[in-house]
């Protein structure tokens, strides 16, 4: 089951976006502001981060431009969630490294959409290799 | 009679000529009678003695007779004659003896009496004597006395007559004399007349010229000038009254300059003390004016007045405003003061002075960083807030959306019909955000507009193709008429497509039936869009408002609700074109919304 890290300040989207993401058959963990998207990020090493821009103690600017200077976190796909619309933002996103840039208020429909079309499918089944691999080593 | 005045000079002149000319009348007079007295000399006293001597010849010459009568012994008649005559005789004796006028008379008439009285002595004698012997006696005695008393009388008649010539003789040197003075006279009246007439009319004139040279001085707005005359005359009044009349021009000029300055000085400090830089130019574009905000703006220390304004400003861009005051529209400019970058929007205004023989150019460089900063913040606002309606906005449509997929469980038929309201109204308030912060984008300048060559046909093909299905349910004709090929204009395709579908998006939503009509065409310089519907029509009090934001024409439906934005949205992207917006419409008989762009190749100086 791929797992996907939504990471936004705001409990309500965190709930919603979580809900659509489960009953769309996802594994889905949380972060509520940049410096623990970063961490949990690096912990979890999910399959696909949806990324708000506008977050606490760390924006979102940063937080992709950290996961994307981290070897070990530079694969993840990210896909940017925000309220903000403007076409420099969308910009600097995309030359950061975002997959893609859905705008806030988005249908579940694209939510959905723009996931499945970037989730790390074969990422995972790379890992479930690798797993392979590290019990076949043990 | 005051000789000070004008008119006592004239008179003076006048009696000083009265005067002369009396006496030389005077004593031309004096002349004549001297003349006529001498005529009366004449006639009166030498004429008298001559007509004495006469007659007293007369008187004795008879006597003669007598006697001669007598010695023919006519004894009678002789006696008498003779004694009748010798009474003549004494009676002109004595009249000749009472006109004793010249020297000697006297002692001839004495002569003539004693010798007269010997001849009538003698007659006596005669008479008593004999016939015979009064022969002898008138031989020996009376006949010599008598051309004795004869000549003496001629002596007497001579002495009178020769008075008579020299009397005649003195009367005419008199009246030549006369004749000579008076020629004189009346030569050294005119002589003296002339002088005195000069003398006068140079006295008279000599203030009037004064007077004059002060005047002229004064024309010449020389109100320092005092007019000098001398005399008490009436001119030396006019003079005074004159000088009195500048005294108070000067004072009525200081007063108006004191009030002018003072004015100029209101004015300046008005001028300098407006926040607004301001500049006015002469006709060659020299500086006139400019106030102590322009100098700070532009850093000028130095006097720049008389200087042309490139010389002191190196602006071109606001030159071309100088140049062409009324040409181009206000705009606005980036210019830094105190380091800090300001904003502000230039207008000029030719001013004509009265008499359309200066033309000045005032430029006012109007301060509206504030402003831009106000609007910024607006703007800023109106996206903060979009921005904070966003996020909720994603929660309640998402949420929504699960529950009546029921996702998270079955709903009932009511359930169900509340919850679609509410996902509608999401959907709603999701495009009055949309809406809301596409509009604070382009009113505060942040959507770059793309110009460039563009068929205005393709756009509106383009355009309509989603539509056409949505019509073709409501049951309205959707067409577009295409009257014209290669409709090229000079616009921006995306941001004219917004327009034409906002304006068949609202055809469409509020028409139930009929058509929709979508044409382009060439206008001179400009490209015209027009969609027309025959739908319900704007009621005439919102026509005029409804570009304006939140705005909808009264009869709304609640279904037919837009955000009330897409027409201001429109109208600042035409706006953004130098175009225009507009509405005609007839209640009842549906709207035409038309708008016009540029047409390709004659976008430069397209407003109006």
């Amino acid at each position: 089951m791929s797992k996907i890290l939504v990471v936004d300040d705001e409990k309500n989207i965190r709930l919603v976006v979580g809900k659509s993401l489960e009953k769309a058959g996802f594994d889905v963990d949380y972060a509520v502001d940049g410096v623990q998207a970063v961490e949990k990020a690096n912990d979890i090493n999910p399959d696909l981060i949806l990324l708000d821009l506008r977050l606490p103690k760390m924006n979102g600017f940063l937080v992709l431009e950290a996961l994307k200077s981290d070897t070990s976190t530079e694969d993840i796909p990210v896909i940017i969630l925000s309220a903000l619309s403007e076409e420099d933002d969308v910009q600097k996103a995309i030359s950061l490294g975002a997959e893609d840039f859905l705008v806030k208020p988005t249908s579940q429909c694209d939510l959905l959409s723009a996931v499945e079309a970037n989730v790390r499918v074969e990422e995972t089944n790379g890992e479930e290799e690798k797993k392979e691999e590290n019990n076949n080593e043990e | 009679m005051n000789i000070k005045t004008l008119k006592g000079k004239i008179l003076l002149g006048f009696a000083v000529m009265i005067l002369i000319l009396t006496g030389v009348v005077g004593w031309s007079i004096y002349n004549f009678e001297s003349l006529s007295n001498a005529i009366n000399d004449i006639l009166v006293e030498n004429y008298r003695s001559i007509k004495a001597s006469d007659s007293m010849v007369e008187s004795i010459e008879r006597q003669d007779s007598a006697l001669l009568l007598l010695l023919r012994s006519t004894e009678e008649q002789g006696q008498e004659i003779f004694r009748r005559n010798e009474k003549e005789f004494y009676s002109w004796l004595a009249r000749a003896e009472d006109n004793i006028t010249i020297k000697g008379e006297g002692a001839i008439l004495e002569k003539i009496n004693e010798k007269y009285f010997g001849f009538v002595s003698n007659f006596d004698q005669f008479y008593n004597a004999e016939e015979d012997q009064r022969w002898e006696i008138y031989n020996q005695q009376l006949l010599p006395r008598f051309n004795e008393i004869k000549n003496d009388i001629r002596e007497l008649r001579e002495i009178n007559r020769q008075a008579m010539v020299e009397a005649q003789r003195s009367a005419n040197s008199r009246a030549n004399q006369a004749i000579i003075y008076t020629i004189g006279l009346a030569l050294l009246v005119i002589v003296f007349s002339l002088i005195f007439a000069f003398y006068l009319t140079k006295q008279i004139l000599r203030p009037i010229k004064e007077l004059e040279k002060g005047i002229k001085k004064v024309a010449d707005r020389n109100f320092q000038q005092q007019v000098e005359v001398a005399s008490e005359d009436e001119i030396g009044v006019l003079a005074d009254e004159f000088n009195e009349m500048i005294a108070k021009l000067q004072e009525y000029e200081k007063l108006n300059v004191k009030k002018l300055l003072m004015e100029k000085e209101k004015s300046e400090a008005v001028v300098n003390n407006l926040s607004s830089p301001l500049i006015v130019t002469d006709q060659d574009h020299k500086i006139v004016l400019i106030n102590e905000t322009a100098k700070k703006l532009f850093s000028i220390n130095k006097d720049v007045i008389d200087t042309h304004f490139l010389e002191v400003i190196q602006a071109e861009e606001i030159f071309e405003y100088i140049k062409n005051p009324e040409a181009k529209e206000k705009k606005t400019f980036k210019l830094k003061k105190d380091d800090k970058e300001r904003h502000y929007r230039i207008s000029t205004r030719r001013v004509i002075d009265e008499d359309e023989e200066y033309q000045f150019t005032v430029t006012l460089l109007e301060d509206i960083t504030r402003l831009k900063e106000i609007d910024s913040m607006k703007s800023e606002f109106v996206s903060t807030v979009s921005h904070e309606f966003r996020t909720p906005l994603t929660s309640m449509n998402m949420g929504l959306n699960m529950v009546i997929n029921e996702d998270t469980g079955e709903l009932n038929e009511e359930q169900r019909e509340l919850l679609e309201a509410a996902y509608e109204d999401v959907e709603r308030l999701t495009e009055l955000v949309s809406d809301l912060l596409d509009l604070s984008k382009i009113e505060s300048g942040r959507i770059e507009m793309e110009f460039d060559k563009v068929d205005i046909n393709d756009i509106i093909e383009k355009t309509l193709n989603p539509f056409y299905k949505q019509a073709e349910e409501k049951g309205i004709a959707l067409k577009f008429k295409q009257s014209e090929d290669n409709v090229f204009a000079y616009a921006d395709p995306s941001k004219i497509s917004w327009v034409i579908s906002n304006l068949v998006g609202n055809a469409l939503r509020y028409a139930d039936e009929g058509k929709i009509e979508v044409d382009a065409e060439i206008k001179g310089r400009r490209v015209l869009v027009s969609v027309a519907d025959n739908g319900p029509g704007i009621p005439r009090e919102y026509q005029s408002k409804i570009f304006d934001k939140f705005v909808r024409a009264g009869n709304d439906k609640d279904e037919k609700s837009g955000t009330g934005l897409g027409l201001a949205i429109s109208k600042e992207i035409i706006t953004a074109h130098n175009g225009r917006i507009w509405v005609d419409s007839e209640e009842g008989e549906g709207s035409t919304f038309s708008f016009y762009i540029p047409r390709f190749g004659y976008q430069e100086g397209e407003n109006e």
